[in-house]
This record gives structure tokens, sequence and C-alpha cells, in this order.
């Protein structure tokens, strides 16, 4: 938890001038009853749709009365869609999760987001993992992990590094998911480029790769046995996998692993603003952010959070460097250059 | 004034005049037949006066309420007007009872009222027995009936008739000529009849308007226009005759190369081209010579039956043809005499 | 009879009711207009102008220059002709042995045929890859398990595999057309052969061949044009096999940042090439085509094949499968299976997708009302619009009669995915704003499949009489009357056959829903190509396999309700 802190210090990247009005606020019978007045929620995410659904019902049945629409696209269309909508004063989400921090950015200096930061996020998060204005905090992270089928690859034949994967043998064996599409896959390579150059991803495209677009896609391929190695992927679906008993092992490649944060925060012109309150104030307790670990195999910032046995902890794995300031300002290029080399 | 009045009524199609300054006048209760070969513009004329068209110049008026002129045309549904079309256009989907209650529908009738209606109608052809069926059930003749009755159930200002016997074999036509004209007699619609036979129009016509290219060549009773035709058209397309062209010596006679022939009526000028035209039975022929005829030789003859059909040629080479009692068995290459009663020789205007 | 005269005043006054039908029929003609015109116009403004509205080239000459933009073209070309040349080869003997000679189960054969034209391509393509994933796929597995080889037998994820699985399901259109044209070659042709001592495969080589090749080109070209406009099965194979196409070319330039000039412009080569095309065929068919077809003597002769007929039926079996029998065992067993295509045993078999469809995913619900809901009011208003621009276009009824024709067929030249563009464009601004509504889908889907209904349409009326409407008219029913009294009921079979071409074709429409619906207004095409975006195989064999359910049983019911009709309708004509 401790290097999960540090890191998060990342997300501090806007200096922060004090609000006229405090964004902090918590849970009241008030705004539980304006709440059900509302009676419908709407929440756009990029998180695996099973979990999100999950997630979703444990809030019906828990505040009953509000009918919760679960939106489910990858970060960068869900992006896309959302600019599109607001651009024809289309206000349907209410509340929005996505895999790509810098999103949040944008949507904040678009003016899109509303204040609302919930007490225990205020009081218990890292600071520095959230927005001071509370215009979003994170709800989930996870990492983009490399993983095999232990049925088709031994262990000891499994890579153990990012380089590895540019072995010869590995040809026509990989499965990765795409950057346009996935906020997880893009944050993930705006770290590897950074962190380990371009030039590998370039020699990467050349070992007949399959691509395919979401990043809760490469595990269900790898379990499927389409491909036995994934390049990169949802740490939390490879979770999810095992816990189903699939044959799926992972690999934090010694290089460093992509941290990717995903930040949640509520629409200023919400329909249903208090509902998306109520959910949004409920989805970072410790009861929701417990529940997206144990079902979902996310990574939570809430410090009571328990880890479920088995997982390594995030504390073991060394970890990239998440820097959403940056990956809002060369995303255009980042698109591009990844086109140029693996031509979709 | 008539009721259907047509002034200067003209279509073209492009460069195809079909139907040319046409003119007539129909007075209400009269049936009248548009006579002439296909493609002579009686058809558009027809669906002028229906509104299916409109016309490229003149005018189509009804009891002195202008209907058509160029650019503006009520539509059909406005002109209170009923047609019977080639095909009898009867809709396979209906029953006969609903064919023929459909026009009294479309004028918000009550249903009590429209049954009663259609019911007679339905007697008057005869069909009463059928009201249940559909049109594909019944035979030729049968259909021609119920499409007589939708089309007079609704009483219409003027009864439009479009070749309505042409699809029916020859027994049946006759019959139902008689038919149209016993029910016409009956309702008294103004009508115009359209027809390419002029057995049809003989039968069932007041008038009678012989058109050809688009023109009209002569309008008159039947009598009128079979026994005193005014051109080489009407006189061949009514009933068939000789046409023979030469120059006038006189008023009444006319030079047609193998002799002088005296006409009917004095209407030459001396020296000029003139035609006349004799019916085929009306041309004597004799194996002696007589007084006034002309020589001519058969060329060859064809037993009809009731008649001796002969085919002449006079002794400037000049073609006749003559419808001959069956006794006369001439054969061929023989001489022959023939005379062309004056009273019978009709001179031609045009 | 005098009894019963109606006087003078009082038929004026019945019959002097306000004609709307003039109103209508130019009404009808400016919302065909606006509707093609619309977004075609704004797709051209985009297409050239700049980001700041500036009229330029530029786009085109990036479709020049930038590869990324020209080797898409390229590649839709290729993949088309290779699409049409397939599916004519698949389809030509199916469609031969169909219809003329006396295979067995020929009626069962083309109903079949028919199924596989209402499975939409992009589910097609989804239990291919279920099929023919290299590795995964059941029948590479099964084709490991019997040779002992290391490589997969088919790749589904390759060009070839795209080729493939597009022909599949462009195949039907060849077939339709082809066993049309070869129903109506007159048999006496043949026996003109015949007689002069032709023997029975000399006169299939000589005659009914010959005769049905405009048939085939035609048929080939219009899977051709399928194959060039198509979106779901490239966006579904292509990605992972590492190439785009056009139609997913012009699909990620309106993903962030969107560049929507570029979009227009590399749409623009699409809508040209498809109205060359359009262009030729007519040529063909105008030319040859109708002058055989149409001969009306008798049945057409049967080949009789012997011992050839099972043989025969084996190969057509074989290829049925192909687009059918495969796919759909796929479907079925990834619905209830925990891996698409793991094993078929108890480990493997489950029931939380079809829980996770119906119970737990939000949208299902709203997906299947949206989606029937669009098609019914789709087919419905279309096959009216199609009616009454077939009848302005048979009987000339419109001064400009033609030009509604032209309109009212257009739309084929425009792709899905470019129509999407164009209605984005549209409709996204002033002064209708319809992005996120229904409307903006019923508009899209209305333009695209109003082609199809109003060629079935117009077809119907060549056999119609124009003297029974006109026969309605003289006795006092104005145009619209006439045309909903006499005309439609005449129509009936054309009218729901048309209703019904328009039902399956806003069922399987991806390519325009996949640019125009919002989370609101998504539709079941939409939701399962976002499942495949994510893997979700098993829930979308659910969904898929529930939507074709309800699209047969809608299509079955309406041609049970036009043949009960029928019955009472028109009992011997």
């Amino acid at each position: 938890m401790q290097k999960l802190l540090g890191l998060a210090g990342a997300m501090a990247f806007i200096a922060t001038t004090a609000l006229a009005q405090s964004p902090v606020y918590k849970i009241t019978p008030e705004l539980e009853a304006a709440a059900k007045k509302e009676g419908k929620l709407t929440i756009y995410t990029s998180v695996d749709v099973k979990v999100a659904e999950a997630i979703a019902k444990a809030f019906e049945s828990k505040y009953e009365g509000i009918k919760v629409t679960v939106e489910r696209n990858g970060a960068e269309r869900q992006f896309s869609k959302i600019g599109q909508e607001y651009s024809s004063q289309i206000f349907n989400v209410d509340t929005v999760n996505s895999s790509d921090a810098a999103h949040f950015i944008y949507w904040k200096r678009e003016g899109w987001l509303a204040p609302a930061l919930p007490q225990e996020v205020a009081e218990r998060y890292p600071k520095g993992s959230f927005d001071e204005q509370g215009f979003y905090a994170p709800w989930r992270a996870s990492l983009s992990v490399i993983a095999y089928n232990n049925k088709m690859v031994t262990d000891a034949e499994a890579p153990k590094s990012f380089k590895e994967l540019l072995d010869a043998k590995w040809k026509g064996k990989l499965v990765k998911a795409h950057p346009g599409y996935s906020g997880t896959i893009l944050t993930a390579t705006f770290q590897i480029s950074r962190d380990i150059g371009w030039d590998y991803l370039e020699k990467l495209a050349a070992q007949q790769i399959m691509q395919v677009q979401s990043s809760t896609d490469p595990p269900r391929k790898v379990v499927a046995g389409e491909r036995p190695v994934m390049v990169d992927g949802n740490e939390y679906n490879v979770f999810l996998e095992q816990a189903k008993g699939a044959p799926i092992s992972i690999v934090y490649p010694t290089e460093g692993t992509p941290l990717v944060i995903g930040p949640s925060g509520i629409m200023k012109n919400a329909k249903n603003p208090n509902a998306a309150r109520l959910y949004h104030a409920w989805s970072f307790s410790k009861e929701a952010q417990q529940m997206s670990v144990n079902v979902g195999g996310l990574r939570s910032f809430h410090p009571d959070v328990v880890e479920p046995a088995g997982r390594t902890p995030l504390g073991k794995i060394k970890l990239m460097k998440d820097d959403p300031v940056a990956v809002d300002k060369q995303v255009e290029q980042i698109k591009q250059q990844y086109l140029k080399y693996f031509k979709t | 004034m008539a009721h259907l009045v047509l002034q200067g009524l003209t279509k073209r199609y492009g460069p195809l005049t079909v139907l040319d300054s046409v003119d007539l006048a129909v007075e209400k209760g009269q049936l009248v037949c548009l006579l002439g070969p296909s493609g002579c513009g009686k058809t558009t004329t027809l669906r002028l006066v229906a509104g299916f068209i409109e016309p490229t110049e003149g005018t189509v008026r009804v009891a002195g309420q202008e209907l058509s002129r160029p650019g503006s045309a009520l539509p059909p549904e406005r002109r209170g007007m009923s047609m019977i079309f080639q095909s009898y256009a009867l809709w396979p989907h209906l029953t006969i009872f609903d064919n023929v209650a459909y026009g009294l529908t479309l004028r918000k009738m009550d249903k009590a009222e429209i049954g009663k209606r259609v019911r007679a109608m339905l007697a008057a052809v005869k069909l009463e027995h059928l009201v249940d069926r559909y049109p594909g059930e019944l035979s030729g003749g049968q259909q021609q009936r119920v499409a007589l009755a939708r089309a007079l159930v609704v009483e219409p200002q003027i009864l439009l008739l479009d070749e309505p016997l042409s699809n029916l074999d020859a027994a049946l036509r006759e019959e139902m000529r008689f038919e149209v004209r016993r029910l016409h007699d009956e309702f008294r619609y103004t009508t115009v009849y359209v027809t390419h036979d002029q057995a049809e129009a003989m039968t069932a016509a007041d008038l009678i308007v012989v058109m050809n290219q688009g023109k009209i060549e002569q309008a008159g009773s039947p009598e009128e226009v079979y026994s005193r035709p005014r051109s080489a058209f009407v006189a061949k397309f009514l009933g068939g005759a000789n046409v023979l062209t030469g120059r006038a010596v006189d008023a009444r006679r006319l030079d047609i190369g193998a002799g002088v022939v005296p006409c009917a009526e004095p209407v030459f000028a001396a020296g000029a081209e003139g035609a006349l035209s004799i019916r085929f039975h009306e041309v004597r022929v004799s194996d002696r010579p007589a007084a006034g005829a002309l020589p001519a030789k058969v060329l060859r003859q064809t037993f009809l039956g009731s008649t001796r059909d002969l085919a002449l040629a006079l002794s400037d080479g000049t073609a006749l043809r003559v419808t001959a009692a069956p006794d006369l068995a001439i054969p061929a290459d023989q001489q022959v005499w023939v005379a062309l009663p004056q009273e019978r020789c009709r001179p031609l205007l045009a | 009879m005098t009894a019963i005269a109606l006087n003078e005043a009082e038929q004026r006054r019945s019959l002097a009711g306000p004609d709307l039908s003039g109103l209508v029929l130019g009404a009808t003609a400016l919302f065909l207009l606006a509707l093609i015109g619309l977004p075609v116009g704004w797709l051209l403004a985009y297409a050239f102008s700049d980001k700041a509205g500036a009229v330029t080239l530029a786009n085109f000459q990036a479709l020049l220059d930038d590869p990324t933009l020209r080797e898409p073209l390229v590649t839709t070309f290729s993949l088309a002709s290779l699409v049409a040349f397939f599916a004519a080869l698949a389809a030509a003997p199916m469609a031969w042995a169909v219809a003329r000679t006396d295979l067995p189960g020929r009626r069962a054969v083309r109903a079949m045929m028919t199924a596989s034209f209402v499975t939409p391509p992009f589910l097609g393509a989804i239990a291919w890859e279920i099929l023919a994933a290299p590795n995964s796929g059941i029948l590479n597995k099964l084709w490991r398990d019997l040779s002992g080889a290391d490589e997969a037998l088919v790749n589904i994820y390759s060009f070839g595999g795209l080729v493939f699985v597009m022909a599949c399901y462009t195949a039907p259109y060849v077939f339709v057309v082809l066993t049309n044209a070869l129903d109506r070659i007159p048999a006496d042709l043949e026996d003109a052969a015949g007689i002069l001592g032709a023997g029975r495969w000399k006169i299939v080589r000589s005659v009914t061949l010959p005769l049905a090749l405009p048939a085939l080109l035609a048929g080939a070209l219009v899977a051709f044009l399928q194959a060039m406009i198509l979106f779901g099965s490239p966006a579904i194979l292509a990605l992972p096999a590492g190439f785009h196409t056009v139609t997913t070319k012009v699909y990620a330039l309106f993903q962030f940042p969107p560049k929507p000039q570029v979009a227009a412009a590399a749409a623009l080569p699409l809508l040209l090439v498809t109205v060359a095309l359009l262009w030729i065929q007519g040529r063909i068919i105008g030319r040859r085509g109708f002058a055989v077809v149409g001969g009306k003597a008798g049945e057409p002769r049967l080949l009789v094949l012997g011992a050839w007929r099972w043989p025969v039926l084996g190969l057509v079996l074989l290829v049925l499968a192909l687009p059918l029998f495969l796919p759909y065992a796929a479907l079925l067993k990834a619905a209830v299976s925990r891996i698409p295509s793991g094993p078929f045993d108890a480990a493997n078999l489950t029931l939380t997708n079809i829980s996770f469809v119906f119970l737990e995913f939000s949208q299902t619900q709203r997906a299947f009302a949206n989606t029937f809901i669009l098609a019914f009011t789709t087919a419905t208003a279309g096959t009216g619009l199609a009616l009454i621009v077939a009848y302005m276009a048979a009987r000339r009824a419109a001064p400009g009669a033609k030009a509604l024709e032209f309109l009212a067929t257009a739309p084929i030249a425009i792709p899905g995915i470019v129509l999407g563009v164009g209605l984005f464009l549209a409709y996204t601004r002033g002064p209708v704003v319809l992005y996120g509504t229904l409307w903006i889908l019923f508009l899209g889907f209305l333009t695209i499949e109003l082609p199809a209904a109003f060629q079935q349409l117009r077809a119907s009326f060549r056999s119609v009489h124009p003297e029974l409407e006109e026969a309605s008219r003289i006795l006092g029913a104005d145009r619209l009357v006439t045309l909903r009294r006499i005309t439609a009921p005449l129509l009936k079979s054309g009218v729901i056959a048309g209703w019904c071409l328009i039902f399956i074709g806003v069922v399987r429409e991806l390519s325009a829903a996949v640019m125009l619906a919002t989370s609101n207004t998504k539709v079941l095409s939409v939701v399962i190509y976002d499942l495949n975006e994510s893997g979700n195989l098993g829930a979308i064999a659910v969904l898929g396999v529930a939507m074709l359910l309800v699209t047969f049983a809608v299509v079955g019911l309406a041609n049970w309700v036009a043949g009960v009709g029928a019955g009472i309708g028109i009992r011997k004509t």
C-alpha cells in the first residue's frame, strides 16, 4: 500500500485553489430520499461489463427503487461517445468511470464534471490520489500484465519480461489489445513507450500478434487457447478467470508493470444528480471497494480493503509510473505511432 | 346546348399528334360511338373526357361547365362519370357485390341503401345470383355484365365505354351488343362508346363518329354514315366499298377510265378529279352485256356460302370487288358485264 | 330504376371532398429529397472542407498520400472482387441444382438459403470466430486431433478468412437473383436445342447457362457491392488480422480525436464506385437480362439427376453448412458453454450466459425494445413510402416521377457507414437535432432499406393492370383512396414481402447503427458489436440466437397473415 500511495502522488497534477463551497459530502437520509425520487441512474464505464453489472446490482439491492443502467464501452470509445453526445446536447450519462485517467483532465477542462468528493475519499484515501477540487477520484486501479496459458506453456518457458516476447519462438503466439479502443492499453502503451521505447513496440508488431480491441479480451483468448500468451490485458480479468479455475498465470515483467488508474466522476449535466452522488459516495465505501476487489479482481485505494489471498500484493510488484497529464497531451501521437507499426 | 362538348381537342406527345383539333357535341341521353382503327385517337378522346389525361389544346365541357383545358383538368374522381374498360378492370380481391357497391360507398351512402341499389342493378344485368362470388369465378360475359352494373349503379353524368366487348367471343359479343343498347334504352345515360367494330357501332349508337389519324372523318346517324359516306376512308371502314376515282365530266358524272359513271348527287366540278364509292353488294354482275354496263374480267371467285365473292378487273385494269348471289358461278378469266346503279354511286367529298 | 336516382347536386357534393392526394404525393417527394439530400449534402460539404470550414481538396490528397488511408481502399476493392467471385462460384451450381434439376428437397434448400440471408453478417462472423479461430477454433481443434498436425486448418483472422465469411453471407444474394432468372427461362428455348439434337448437358452448356449469365453477373455485382459496404464482418475479423477496410477505417476516423472531414472524403470512393457499378448493372440487365427472362412459355424443364442426385444433394448440404449449419451450431453451443470453443462436456456446460443476458445485463431489455420498435416502425413506414413512390413511378402520377424513382433507388449507392456519417453530420446540429433519439436511427434505417422495398413493390405494380386503378378513380375515389382500397390489397404479397425485407434489414443493420446509436438508443446489433469488442462470446451467442428467433417468428407471422389473407381474397384468379 505504501508503494501505491507514493505512485498515486502522480494524480496530484492540477494545482488546486480553495473552492467557495467545499465539494466534500456524505450519504445522508435526505440524499438517499432525493436519489430514490429520481429512481434511476445511468453509469458509463469501461470496466468489464460483468463486474460493472454486479456492482450495479449490489447498489440496486442496497438502495431499492433506483434502477441502474450500465453502458459499457472501451474507455476510448466511451470518450468519443461522450464527446459526440455532449456536442449534441445529449446528457445521458450521470456518472462515469474510465480506465484512461487523462479523460478526466479533458472533461474537467471542458467543464463537464461536477465537484463531488465523498467524505470517505477526502478523509481516508491517500492524499494526491484524488482531485482536490473533487471532480474525480480513483475508483479502481488495475495492472496491464503479461499472462500465459499454463497448459500450453510451462512456467519455465513463460516469458519473464517484455523484451523476451520479441523472441522468435513467440511469433504467431501472442494476443494484444488496442490503444485506440482501450484506455488501459493506451495508458500502458504510453508507459511502455516511455520506459522501454517505441522500438520495442515496432519489433513486437513483427511478431504476428493477434490484435483484439478491449483489454478485457486477451485473457479470454488465452483461456480459450486461441493464443498461449497475452502481451497486455487486464490483471483483473486474469484474476476472474483464475477464480473460475481457468489455466492462466500472470507474469509481472521485470521492466515493470503498467499501472492504470481508473477514476470516477459525476457529470455536471447529470439528469439524476442525487442518484449519481449517492452511487458515487457508495462506490468508494469499503463495502463497494472490497466487492470490486473480491468480485472484480480490481486493486483499490481504500486503506481498509483487504487483498484476497493468492494475489501478489502491489507492494511486491515493480510498477511503471502513471502520468495522465502526459497521456492527455500525447494521445493522438501515440495512436498514430501505433497505427504505423500495427496497421490498425 | 349539348351535354358533352369537345372543342378543338388536341393531344400531342412530343412531336406526335395523337388527336388533332376534334370538335364534337353530344346531346344528353345520346349514345355516341367513336369508331375507327387502332391508333385513330378514339381511346385518347375517351381518356380526355374521363380526365385521365390533360389536353394539349382545346376544352372538354359537360353541362356547360369546363372540365378540361390545357394545364388544368378536373381529376377523374370529381367528374361524376363512370367507365367500362377493355379488361373490365374488376377488382379480383372484392366480391361481385363489393365491386358494384364500391362507387356507392365513396358517396357515403348508408349500408341498407347501398345493398338495395346494388341488388337492383345486379338484377338489371341478370346476375343477382352471383353477388357473393369473386370475379375470377365468373365467365367473360358475366364479368362484362358486372362491369356494366358497377358503372351504371352510380348513375353517372356520362358513361364511357372503352372497347368493352373486344375480349368476348363472337357469339357473346353479339348478345352483349344488344344488351348494351337495351340498358342504354333503360337508363338513358349520356354515353361515349369506343370501338373498332362497325357492327357494334351500328347496333348501339345514336351517333357514329368515324375517326382516322386523330381527326373526325364523319359524324352522323348509323344510316347516314353508312349510306352516305363522305370520304373514301369512311366508305371502306364502314361495311367495305369500292372507291373509284376519275375526272368529272360534269357535276354528276365521273370518267373512271373504263367508262363514264353517273352518280347519285351532283357535286363535282367539271374537269376536276373526283371519287365515288359503291358497296360490294350494290354492283350488279351479268354474263351478258346490258345497256350502260362496263365489260370486266373475272380474276378470282370464292364461294362463301350465302354469297359469292368476286374480284374483277375493268377494261383499264381498275380492280372491283363484288358480292354476288351464290348461284352465280363464273369461272376465272371469263368476260362479264357490271352495272353501277346511279342511286348507289355516292360521290365522295374527300 | 329512376326511383333511386341521385340528384345532381347530391352527386357533386359527395364527390367534392378535399383531394389530399396531390398534397401527400408532393410531401412525399419533398420528404424523400430531404431524407437523402441532407446527409449526402453534409457529407460532400465535409469532404471538401478543412477543420476551419474552408473549401479544400486536402482530404482527397490525404487519401492518395497517406498509406494508412490508401491501403484500406486497395484492400476493400480486392476483398470485394474476391468475395463476388467466390459467392458466384458457390451460388451458381446451387441455384442451378435447385431450379433446373430434380434435386431432392429443392424447396427446403431454397428456404435455407433465405434463412442464411436473415442471419446478420456480423453474427455469422462471430460464429466463425468460434469455429475457425486458428488455435481455439472448434474446427481447427478437431483437425489437429484428427490429423496430429501442428498447423491450423483455417485461420479466420486473415484476409482469406474474411473473404470466406463475407462470401458465405453474400452468396444468398447471387443465389436469389440467379434462381429467379433460371425459374423463368422458358422450356421451349431448351426444347428447341433438344430437337436440333443437343444432348442434356450440351443444352445446359449452350442454352441454359448463357441465358442465365446476365443474372449471374448482376448477382455477382450485388455481392461485390455488399462486400464493399459491409462493416460488421471486417470490424470483427480484420482487426485481429491486422488490416483495415474502408468501412472500418471510416469508423476509426470517427473515434477520438474525430476527423469527420477525412472520414467523409474516405467514404466518397465507395459512393462513386457503387454508382458506377449500378450503372453497369443497369446496362447488363437492360440489354440482355429481360430480353430472355419474361418469356412465359411452359414450366422449366428439370434435368433428371438419376444416380447423381445423392452426391449432388451432399454437395449442396455441404455448401449450406458453411453459412448455416456450422455457425448456428457454434452459436447454440457457445450460448451454453463457459468457454465458447471449449469441449462440449458437463464441465464446460453453463447457464450463466443465459442468466447474465436476461437477468443481469441491463441493456438487454432496452436493446430488444429499441430493435423491434425500430424494425416494426421502419418496416411499416418504409413500405408505405415505397408504395407511394412505386405508385408514382409505375403510374407516372406526378411530374418528376422519374426523379423520385431515382431518389428511392439512390440509397443503394450509399454504404451504411457512409450514411451513418452523413446522418450524424446532418442531425447533430440545427435546425433539427435528432442525434440521441430513435428518430435518427429510424431515418437511417428507412433510407438504407427503402430501395429493396421500392424495387420489390415496383415489380409488383407491373402485375396490376392500370385499368383497375382507373376504374376506381372514375367511380369517385381519389388517388390515395385508390391506393389504399384497390392497389394495396392487390399488391398484398408484394407489400408483405417488402415489409419483411425491411424488417429483416433493420434487425441485421449494424453499420449505420454503430454510428448513430447512443446508450439510450442502442439496438441489438450494436450491443452485440460492443460485447464482441470485449470478447463476451457467450453473451453474444445468447443475444444473437434470441434475436434470430424473434425475427423468424415475426417474418413467419407476417407471411402467415398474408397467406390467410390471400386465401380469402383471390380464390381462382
